[in-house]
């Protein structure tokens, strides 16, 4: 292996790097893009509006590698594009279920979503330990919810022995 | 199989393409998560296309087979759902004059199911009354949530059959297992190690006891002496070099896909139409329980994103057949949390344009809070039609043939999807979903793969006798997915366990009785 690292054969190799750094005019037509796809408002900040999201979208293109050129194609293509045509092109992909805009929403969606201070708007906490109090089971089917279920008894289907 | 065996002191080696996976190498340890899932951690191996997977050619197929290749196999991505099969699951040809018998009887498995719940530390509430009495479970349940609790309260107003979910996921610490602390990533791999996928539940305690376990082991072929008899097996190391391995006796446990692919690139002399195929079903009766489901979304804070996931309560009410309905055999039900907003997202993926982006994406994140996935397998009964075969020219980075799937969702499927999609509205109705998204057929995920070397008593109807003992070559046991007659709509991999546990227990009293039939 080129890295000295022994490759193993049934886990990808995680890397917040995509492919190739995005060109100043990459991350400005994608920040354009995903503002028209999450606009801001009173409580959530657009993307553009937020310091971290240009890292954020880093990290989502590269988890996406496998489509870092579709996308970037959709970046270069939307540079000489007005607002409103960009809108216009992206509800019609959307509409239209065109190849690309699946992912290029999904990981522009998804860098937002990274965010810490949208997660806090939205009440992610994000997946994490969360383990229950000792008695949270018990207590959660000892009120009687189960008892309808025990007090119609049985549904499987009895079957006869057959020898 | 393989600690059963080399705690009864016998000389195991087993070959594994994969490599181990660490808890901490799961995406469920990283933020993006929900992106990594999507491409790089997909359950589909054509997607992933990690070196330890092979290709599958899907384009005669109405679904997409999906596996994961490693040390532990498909459980890693399970999400542990711990139903047996009923005991009519056994005598389907009885009850509905449709299939086959299976060669044994619920009440021979269940000395199986219950020692494989004890080792493993299966999590549940005794008393499901959708089973025969006296089922028990070593750990308690875990906590229905609020999503649980919510979707238990529908069942009761419809006067429907639900029970705290059985999972094998550890309540409480148990052996190598962790208490599970809820990550709800249970199907990309549990970061916590509390999961009982078999890396974990059993491998320790299989290596314990002595068993050898190579890694990187890629088995193309498996060979056979002057009599017939299984001899050992040709594999690649992850170099790419070829092996050869000699054994008294060979186990096949490679899924329901991976065993007839191997059993046909077996063939020989002796077996010209591929290893144990006298009766030429290696490969035939696939089925895969084509999964549906209803996401529903509610007013309420449901803390959606907490796990497991795992079930949170699950259903037999429509298990069986009821010919009302329009066809036979039926779905289980089960009630899942819907964690991740990006998820949420992606659910909503089919309104229009204005109603998931712009102004409404804020509103349409929110929701990944409140959120209930009621999904269902459905039972697809056995057609020689739907095959695994070898494909004429995709093969494997080794060069291997790849196998071909050959699928086709019958008219009695068809009907039980619909049915099921059906109630599972009638389940958000009733309690309360303020918006409803169907799925009546998950594509790309049958991790559930069946049949395509049933067992039974008779050769020319079947691949393995009751014991997973080829007809045709007494020294080749199958343990896996595909000796099922028929698939019953459990979750599988809990009577997968058993049949293996079962095929184990036989080898190690009788393993001495190899004579090559007549």
């Amino acid at each position: 292996m080129s890295s000295g690292q022994l490759l193993n054969l049934s886990v990808p190799r995680r890397t917040t790097t995509p492919p190739r750094d995005l060109t100043t005019e990459e991350v400005a037509s994608l920040m354009r893009i995903a503002d028209l796809l999450v606009p801001g408002n009173d409580v959530d900040p657009a993307p553009s509006a937020i310091d971290g999201y240009p890292q954020a979208l880093h990290v989502a293109l590269a988890a996406r590698a496998d489509e870092f050129e579709t996308i970037v194609r959709f970046a270069a293509a939307a540079q000489d594009r007005s607002d409103a045509e960009l809108l216009d092109e992206l509800r019609a992909a959307h509409e239209d279920k065109a190849p690309g805009f699946q992912v290029l929403s999904t990981v522009l969606a998804g860098a937002y979503l990274l965010l810490p201070q949208i997660r806090d708007n939205i009440g992610y906490p994000g997946q994490r330990r969360d383990v229950p109090r000792i008695d949270e089971a018990a207590e959660q089917i000892s009120d009687g919810i189960l008892d309808p279920v025990i007090e119609r008894g049985s549904i499987y289907v009895v079957v006869e022995p057959t020898r | 199989m393989t600690h059963t065996l080399a705690c009864a002191g016998f000389d195991v080696v087993c070959l594994e393409q994969g490599d181990w996976v660490n808890p901490s190498d799961f995406p469920g340890n990283h933020p993006e998560w929900e992106l990594l899932i999507q491409h790089q951690w997909a359950h589909d191996p054509n997607v992933r296309k990690l070196p330890a997977d092979y290709p599958l050619d899907v384009s005669d197929s109405d679904m997409w087979p999906v596996m994961f290749n490693a040390v532990g196999g498909g459980s890693l991505f399970y999400g542990a759902e711990w139903p047996r099969l009923t005991p009519s699951d056994f005598r389907v040809h009885t009850l509905d004059g449709v299939a086959d018998d299976w060669p044994i009887r619920y009440e021979d498995m269940a000395p199986y199911y219950d020692a494989v719940d004890r080792f493993i530390g299966v999590a549940g509430l005794e008393g499901d009354t959708s089973y025969p009495e006296s089922l028990d479970y070593p750990l308690p349940p875990h906590p229905l949530g609020k999503a649980g609790r919510k979707a238990a309260e529908g069942m009761n107003k419809l006067g429907w059959h639900w029970w705290p979910g059985t999972n094998a996921i550890a309540s409480q610490k148990f052996k190598e297992l962790s208490q599970c602390a809820r990550w709800g990533v249970c199907e990309w791999g549990c970061p916590e190690g509390a999961k009982a996928s078999f890396d974990v539940a059993y491998w320790p305690h299989a290596l314990r006891s002595g068993a050898t376990l190579l890694t990187g082991a890629r088995v193309r072929k498996i060979i056979t002496d002057a009599q017939g008899r299984a001899a050992g097996a040709l594999w690649f190391d992850r170099e790419g070099v070829e092996h050869r391995i000699e054994a008294d006796a060979v186990v096949v446990a490679a899924n329901g896909v991976g065993t007839p692919r191997l059993l046909l690139l077996s063939d020989s002399p002796q077996h010209p139409n591929g290893l144990a195929n006298s009766s030429g079903l290696v490969g035939k009766n696939l089925m895969l329980h084509p999964n549906c489901s209803v996401t529903g979304f509610y007013d309420e804070d449901l803390e959606s994103w907490r796990g497991p996931a795992g079930q949170l309560i699950h259903s037999l009410q429509f298990y069986e057949t009821d010919p009302d309905r329009g066809f036979v055999r039926g779905a289980k039900l089960h009630a899942l949390p819907t964690p991740g907003p990006l998820n949420a997202v992606e659910v909503h993926r089919e309104l229009p344009f204005d109603q998931l982006w712009g102004p409404a994406f804020h509103d349409v994140a929110r929701r990944h809070r409140n959120g209930i996935l009621w999904a269902a397998n459905t039972e697809d009964l056995p057609e020689e039609a739907n095959e695994v075969v070898l494909d004429p020219t995709l093969t494997d980075p080794d060069g291997v043939p790849a196998p071909k799937i050959r699928y086709r969702i019958s008219e009695n499927t068809r009907r039980n999807l619909r049915f099921t999609v059906d109630r599972m509205r009638e389940i958000h109705e009733v309690s309360g979903a303020k918006q409803m998204f169907d799925v009546e057929l998950w594509v790309d995920q049958p991790g559930h793969l069946l049949g395509t070397c049933r067992m039974g008593d008779d050769p020319s109807t079947s691949v393995v006798d009751s014991f997973g003992r080829a007809h045709d070559v007494p020294n080749l046991f199958l343990a896996d997915g595909s000796i099922f007659v028929t698939s019953g709509s459990a979750n599988p991999t809990c009577t997968i366990s058993a049949l293996a546990l079962r095929v184990a227990t036989a080898i190690r009293d009788h393993g001495g009785r190899q004579e090559v039939q007549a």
